[in-house]
């Protein structure tokens, strides 16, 4: 969908954009080269990080922490739109810069970024460049930088900027439109799948959801519903109402065999969820019931209850949207639930080398293996590697593909017969 | 009200009549039974100070339970004193169906226990009390609709969309100066237990804020718009803080945040204007919630705040989420774990594994928190808890101050006798 730009057109972006942190970036760049004695620069490549850790709210304390340099003589600061910073100052001004750029490397000391370095064995967080000496190599990476930066704007859009916030006002009404929401359209269905050691896939469960990209679209466009995310987990228990209520309205022998839905806690002791579990009858083990950590947190006591009730009552008990970095900090198997959900991103990606992979890989035994779905697989590298790590259990785009493709099999078979 | 309610004193005080059963029994007066009109406030007062003289002698200890049933629990060599008192009362609620002549001797207004014989029994009961009255103050969780309809009109109104928008306007105006409560934060040693406040915390009290701008509405019966609200209450925190004068804020203090909050422009206009020096006074209070909501988010804030020179404390830990806060690696400076009774009276094994991860996480780092009865402290302070906060900290600073006057009150006395006798020795002189 995103338009492409050459490079000519983004320099007139650029330029045009007469106060944007680029082209002024560009004029500084223009004096410099006229004055570049005793001068350095500094390239924070900020851009570079998880999209998890580029947030505003992060790249505005790390401005910050700039403010004893930028504030002296002969100093130039400049953040671009994609969240690099750019800076010029007095090479006697070498410590100090190194000071700063160690307080923000420890703001970000999460991301993997930070540790990384390049293959020439320079850090990729930030290159130095003597400005006296290395005129040309500055140039050309803040030029570059520059466009990159407003290329990015232009393609994609400073995202959401114009739109309306979720607030309580406006949550009033779209909470009565919820409630009296057809949710069928809006649904959408996902399937986890188990690999075998032959390599064959095998159905585990379909996930049913509630688009909320489609949602938003139908009922309210204007309005960014992810922007409060306390306003949208409240929505998100009207949404819970309209999936029980959807689900309830066709014949558990319409449903595939296994089936999972996200709910809030509260909501299993709400009337719907009544309903559902009449309607559901002696079929629990066929549903399996999704929570998030935040709500299982918020009070861990319900979670117990409601857990040990489910499981009486033979539902499956799913932990979803576990990040790995939670991994390093507690076991999420003492939540005694019968599956855990762990997203694949950077973080397990990053678990490429030897030790971080064994590190991994004992801490997922540790849960269970069995009990681990890695979703979010949009490769088959994603595959590949959580198989290595010991998981048998996945979810995401890139198996809808396969399940797209055993299906098409299937099908082509009964045909053949 | 902040004093602990008369149910877990009963408990308490059963608990510690475990070894001096002997020689005690144990009187019940169902007066919850009396039709409405009979058991006023008045009526129960004028019945327990048929006891009156007797507590003062130390022969028996009186409780007046919510529902307005009175216990009594006195020495066998009182047994005289209290069939009067009975008769008494007895005779004050002569009117009522209860003391009709077939009930009159019945166990219908009054139950007898032997505390020696009956001690289980009774601690059973008290047990009972303890959480039933724990279950009208709401913790619902009931599929029945007609008891959570009652449960919700005792709960008030629930909090929706609407009533939140209405708050935050409200919340706008609203001086909020008066609504800040202070809890200190309290070593306790000594077999006196005398407390001595290392940090005191500031808050904004939620039921005063309901009853000003909201009552009857529940406000936590949302979660989720619950915690909308305290993001925004946060801010109006920071704002106070920001305008109060330097000496009003004496002493260390903590404050409760959201993590969403520290990463705001407000917290760094706040920051911006606090003195240096004083970020090392302030402990920030994190929700545990925001942890496991945003672990990715903690963690930048974390290391934001701490350059600046704050501490952190890890808010609204209980025993159940206790082994999920790796506080080392957290690398938060303290915990606050919440004190519940089932930590001591929910089995060895729990005890135990709370006992385990308070050694994991370092006893001094943490504070237990929310301690309304003795039993708190005390398990505490075996386990090597320093820090300890809530009603029964609250209760013992009165005391000790109490204390404190009356050895000022007796010095006063003292020195006023001594110039007294100076005075006569010298008029005598005279």
């Amino acid at each position: 969908m995103a338009q492409k730009f050459t490079d000519s057109q983004v320099m007139r972006a650029v330029r045009g954009d007469t106060n944007g942190p680029e082209n002024k970036l560009l004029e500084n760049l223009q004096y410099l080269e006229k004055f570049p004695v005793g001068q350095c620069g500094v390239h924070v490549h900020l851009s570079k990080l998880q999209s998890t850790n580029k947030r505003p709210a992060y790249v505005r304390i790390a401005e910050r922490v700039f403010d004893p340099i930028k504030i002296t003589h002969n100093a130039e600061f400049f953040i671009l739109d994609n969240f690099d910073i750019m800076l010029t100052a007095p090479s006697t001004r070498i410590a100090d810069i190194d000071k700063v750029l160690a307080s923000v490397k420890s703001l970000f000391k999460a991301d993997p970024l930070v540790d990384q370095r390049d293959g020439t064995g320079e850090e990729s967080f930030v290159t130095w460049y003597d400005l006296e000496e290395d005129f040309e190599y500055f140039k050309e990476a803040t030029v570059s930088c520059a466009l990159s930066s407003k290329r990015g704007t232009l393609e994609f859009g400073a995202s959401g900027i114009d739109d309306e916030k979720l607030t309580p006002k406006n949550l009033d009404q779209l909470a009565r439109i919820f409630r009296k929401l057809d949710a069928r359209p809006l649904m959408r269905n996902q399937s986890a799948v188990q690999i075998g050691g032959n390599g064959q896939g095998q159905l585990l469960f379909r996930e049913y959801y509630v688009s909320i990209a489609d949602l938003r679209k139908k009922v309210a466009p204007k309005i960014d519903l992810l922007a409060d995310r306390w306003l949208f987990q409240f929505l998100t228990t009207i949404l819970d109402q309209r999936v029980l209520h959807m689900l309830r309205n066709q014949s558990m022998d319409d449903l595939p065999k296994n089936v999972s839905i996200n709910l809030n806690i509260q909501t299993i002791h709400s009337k719907d969820f009544q309903l559902f579990d009449q309607f559901v009858g002696d079929q629990a083990h066929r549903i399996i019931l999704e929570f998030q950590p935040v709500d299982i947190f918020s009070n861990i006591f319900a979670f117990v209850e409601v857990r040990d009730l489910l499981q009486a009552r033979g539902y499956k008990v799913l932990v979803d949207g576990l990040q790995p970095l939670v991994l390093d900090y507690f076991d999420p198997s003492m939540l005694e639930a019968d599956y855990y959900k762990i997203a694949w991103g950077d973080r397990l990606g990053g678990s490429a080398t030897p030790e971080g992979q064994k590190e991994m890989r004992e801490l997922i035994q540790s849960i269970g293996n069995s009990n681990v779905i890695i979703t979010h697989v949009d490769s088959e590298e994603a595959v590949r590697f959580g198989l290595l790590l010991g998981v048998q259990k996945f979810q995401g785009f890139f198996v809808d593909r396969l399940v797209e493709a055993m299906t098409t099999k299937v099908a082509q078979s009964v045909k053949g017969a | 009200m902040t004093t602990q309610n008369q149910e877990s004193l009963f408990l308490d005080y059963v608990r510690r009549l475990e070894l001096h059963r002997q020689g005690r029994e144990m009187v019940h007066f169902h007066l919850s039974k009396l039709r409405p009109f009979n058991r006023r406030e008045h009526h129960i007062r004028v019945a327990a100070d048929a006891f009156e003289g007797m507590i003062k002698e130390l022969l028996g200890q009186i409780f007046i339970l919510n529902d307005s049933d009175i216990i009594f629990i006195f020495k066998t060599e009182a047994m005289g004193q209290v069939e009067q008192a009975v008769e008494k009362i007895k005779f004050l609620f002569g009117d009522d169906p209860l003391l009709s002549e077939d009930e009159a001797e019945g166990k219908g207004f009054s139950t007898w226990l032997d505390v020696e014989n009956d001690y289980d029994q009774i601690v059973e009961m008290a047990r009972n009390m303890v959480d039933a009255e724990k279950n009208t103050k709401g913790s619902g969780g009931s599929h029945d609709v007609k008891s959570a309809l009652l449960a919700r009109q005792d709960e008030g109104e629930r909090l929706t969309p609407r009533t939140l928008d209405r708050l935050a306007e409200a919340l706008k105006a609203a001086d909020l100066t008066n609504m800040v409560r202070r809890q200190y934060v309290c070593t306790i040693e000594g077999n006196q237990m005398v407390p001595k406040p290392t940090f005191s915390e500031l808050f904004i009290s939620i039921s005063d804020l309901r009853e000003t701008l909201l009552p009857g509405v529940n406000l936590t019966s949302s979660p989720w718009l619950f915690q909308h609200l305290t993001e925004t209450l946060d801010r109006r925190v920071l704002s106070l803080l920001g305008k109060t004068e330097e000496r009003d804020i004496t002493g260390d203090i903590s404050i409760n945040l959201n993590v969403a909050t520290l990463l705001s422009a407000e917290f760094m206009k706040f920051d911006e204007n606090v003195i240096a020096a004083m970020r090392g006074n302030i402990v920030l209070e994190l929700q545990q919630l925001d942890i496991f909501g945003d672990l990715n988010a903690y963690l930048f804030a974390r290391e934001y705040v701490k350059d600046r020179g704050y501490r952190i404390c890890i808010d609204g830990v209980n025993h159940l989420t206790l082994p999920f806060i790796d506080r080392e690696r957290l690398e938060a400076d303290m915990i606050k774990l919440i004190w519940h009774p089932d930590i001591l009276h929910g089995g060895h094994d729990l005890t135990n594994k709370v006992k385990r991860q308070i050694m994991l996480t370092g006893a001094s780092r943490v504070i237990m928190s929310r301690c309304d009865t003795e039993e708190s402290i005390e398990f505490g302070r075996d386990n090597g808890i320093k820090l300890f906060q809530g009603r029964h900290v609250e209760n013992l600073i009165a005391e000790e101050n109490r204390r404190r006057n009356m050895r000022m009150l007796k010095k006063n006395a003292a020195r006023h006798e001594d110039e007294a006798k100076n005075m006569k020795s010298l008029t005598k002189r005279k």
